[in-house]
């Protein structure tokens, strides 16, 4: 099912604080994942919470290539495309 | 417990291989990404990988000729390292380009270990054979990059019949330690069987018709492949292997497949520990059972009691005996394992009075008020092999004395691969110099730090874990990712510490670690580096990377990186990779077309790809 840029903004929001117990303020397709506040482990747990939640598997050589939440939406267009 | 004694006759891996062939009863399963199951007995798995064998002889392969593999599925990883194996090949595993960003650090390191190990191939899978290409010009030595499909066509000739001996190397074990200056760890057949019996028999007694294990852990890591796929092996005890990534991404996984797959032994370093117990509660779905793990190995990196007791309580109620954790101590120069805890005991500790270690290097149980450490027992070493403390003079200490640990047997491997002189400084007098700090107590080791790491401030000697543990105390600092280290000043050494902050954390947090280690450590500190979470530079297994952060730190690139690196400049570092990648491929196929002319041989390579 395709989702709004705004859907995916929530879910990544609710993501990040089911996983570091933080909540985002603004965050917009600029917003780089580097710039969160999560380790590696924890982006990871948030890319895995991102997939439960939209029923989809992100290939692991796209993750190499994501760096913000742009990247991020462009991916899930692109696999709920698929 | 009964053992199984006909493992004595294999002189090599090659040997124990071989014999396993025969066992048609058990073997490894492979888990998808989807938790999809390929299943192989050892001999099915045996019998693929000779094929994938006969493919590398026919790529003009020989023995002791090295295979580079950036394998990131563990199927097609198991079955072309072993595949190599069987024809003396020496396979080189390396990391997969999979963490988020951070490309052009992977291929400055991939370039180094190609260049060191002077593979003639590197083997890789059609997803990430794109953004290797632009090593082939670079690499010296290598000849061509391949994917593994080709090593799964049918095979319908003959090999070359090869024997290996127990000194002929069997892989290369790259520490992830510096990216500078890769060392190779030789791995021998001997080295490695002589370790695989020390794991599987003395250390985890194993009964093949009774016993599974269950790992996540990358296979390019000594971890996962030595004591998940080659000890098994030797042993004949099945194996179910999740995708690394699975784990990552969801930890219930670990845990869920041990009920499902009934795993009685798995094995992870302490940071996944604390992971599985954070998701413990989402494990908890009817028929969740873990009763039969007997041990759950920790190690690879310090080991914390407060997170083995997290995860003991955790999983206590899914029936997790408090007896299954085993913490263990090992590393790649050792081939792997150097000491486990006793089974069926649990993990146990040894609270040291700090002061006494700080200033004599005794560990003295601490008693009263006094500052106190807690230090998690390792256990002992295997039988035919040795571990005691030595001092800077060689001289063996006596119980309870701190130390460098040094190591002895017949499971050491075999140096770095053409390195004589890190070799000569690694292997003395044939002790193994581990380069860790600690001390024995009753043949027990207990580790507590890393020699190379020592600060010296002021002609005194102190650790930094000791510096390290009263900033972790700081509330705002990630407990775990601190490093401090001396830097020269003008007249003597400065103390600098870097630490990941916490996210809600103020500006005052540097200010308030200054004042920390001046209280409880009467030392003034030159600069305090406050980082954003996962600031500090690691190693591809989750290690502080202590030279590289001091380096960082003097360079004045340590975080920066994390304020100037947008998305933009990712994109454009993905970009500029993959068009290298595309100018070196075109360039190799312009080269492969005129080596034609050469030989026979290139032209048969040429007209296949």
């Amino acid at each position: 099912m395709a989702r709004t840029d705004a859907e995916i903004i929530e879910l990544f929001k609710t993501a990040v604080f089911e996983v570091d117990n933080k909540k985002l303020g603004d965050v917009t397709q600029q917003t780089t994942l580097a710039s969160l506040g999560l380790d590696s482990v924890q982006t990871m747990e948030v890319i895995g919470a991102m997939e439960e939640k939209l029923n989809v598997q992100f290939p692991d050589e796209d993750l190499a290539t994501l760096k913000s939440i742009g990247d991020l939406m462009n991916l899930i267009h692109r696999l709920s495309r698929a | 417990m009964p053992v199984d004694q006909s493992y004595l006759g294999d002189a090599t891996f090659l040997d124990a291989l071989l014999r396993a062939g025969e066992v048609t009863s058990r073997g490894f399963t492979f888990l998808s990404s989807d938790l999809e199951e390929s299943a192989y007995s050892f001999a099915e798995l045996v019998a693929e990988a000779r094929k994938r064998g006969r493919h590398l002889q026919r790529l003009g392969l020989r023995k002791g000729d090295r295979l580079a593999m950036v394998i990131p599925e563990s199927e097609d990883f198991v079955l072309t390292f072993l595949g190599a194996v069987t024809v003396g090949v020496v396979p080189v595993p390396m990391y997969p380009p999979l963490a988020l960003g951070k490309l052009d650090g992977y291929m400055e390191t991939a370039e180094r270990i190609l260049s060191t190990s002077r593979a003639r191939l590197l083997v890789t899978t059609k997803k990430v054979a794109p953004i290797l290409w632009s090593l082939a010009g670079k690499a010296q030595g290598l000849e061509d990059i391949i994917t593994v499909d080709r090593l799964a066509e049918p095979a319908p000739f003959d090999g070359e019949p090869v024997s290996v001996s127990p000194s002929d190397p069997c892989f290369l074990q790259f520490t992830s330690g510096s990216t500078s200056d890769p060392k190779g760890v030789v791995v021998t057949h001997g080295s490695l069987i002589h370790n695989a019996r020390a794991i599987m028999f003395d250390g985890l007694q194993s009964t093949p018709e009774t016993d599974k294990g269950v790992s996540w852990l990358p296979l390019y890591h000594d971890m996962g492949l030595i004591g998940f796929v080659l000890s098994p092996i030797v042993a004949h005890v099945a194996c179910v292997f999740i995708q690394t990534m699975s784990f990552v991404k969801r930890p219930t996984v670990w845990m869920d497949m041990v009920s499902k797959y009934k795993g009685t032994i798995t094995f992870a370093p302490n940071f996944a520990f604390a992971l599985a117990a954070k998701y413990a509660a989402r494990n908890n779905k009817e028929g969740f059972d873990v009763s039969r793990l007997r041990v759950v190995g920790c190690g690879a990196e310090p080991i914390h009691a407060a997170t083995l007791k997290k995860f003991s309580e955790a999983f206590a109620p899914a029936g997790l005996s408090p007896h299954a954790i085993m913490p263990c101590y090992g590393m790649a120069e050792a081939t792997l394992a150097m000491s486990f805890d006793p089974l069926d005991r649990g993990y146990s500790t040894l609270t040291i009075d700090r002061e006494t270690y700080e200033n004599d290097h005794v560990a003295k149980p601490a008693e009263g008020d006094a500052a106190k450490v807690e230090l998690v027992a390792c256990g002992s070493t295997f039988p035919g092999h040795q571990l005691a403390i030595m001092d800077p003079d060689g001289k063996i200490l006596p119980d309870g004395h701190v130390g460098e640990i040094v190591f002895a047997g017949p499971s050491v491997a075999n140096g770095y691969f053409e390195n004589p002189e890190a070799t000569r400084a690694a292997i003395k007098d044939g002790w193994l110099h581990t380069g860790d700090l600690g001390f024995l107590r009753d043949g027990v080791v207990f580790v507590s730090g890393r020699m190379k790491d020592l600060i010296i401030l002021n002609g005194r000697n102190y650790h930094p874990q000791a510096i390290e543990w009263e900033v972790e105390k700081v509330s705002g600092i990630r407990k775990g990712n601190v490093v401090a280290f001396a830097v020269r000043g003008e007249d003597t050494e400065k103390l600098v510490i870097v630490a990941e902050a916490r996210k809600d954390a103020g500006p005052e947090l540097a200010e308030q670690v200054k004042d920390a280690v001046k209280n409880a450590l009467g030392l003034s500190v030159h600069e305090v580096l406050v980082v954003p979470p996962g600031g500090l530079p690691k190693t591809s297994s989750g290690k502080l990377q202590r030279r590289k952060t001091r380096s960082g730190f003097e360079s004045g690139e340590l975080g920066r990186e994390n304020r100037t690196l947008g998305s933009n400049a990712t994109k454009a570092t993905v970009a500029r990779h993959l068009t290298k990648s595309m100018m070196a491929k075109l360039r190799h196929r312009v080269g492969r077309v005129t080596r034609v002319l050469r030989s026979p041989m290139d032209l048969m390579r040429a007209g296949r790809s």
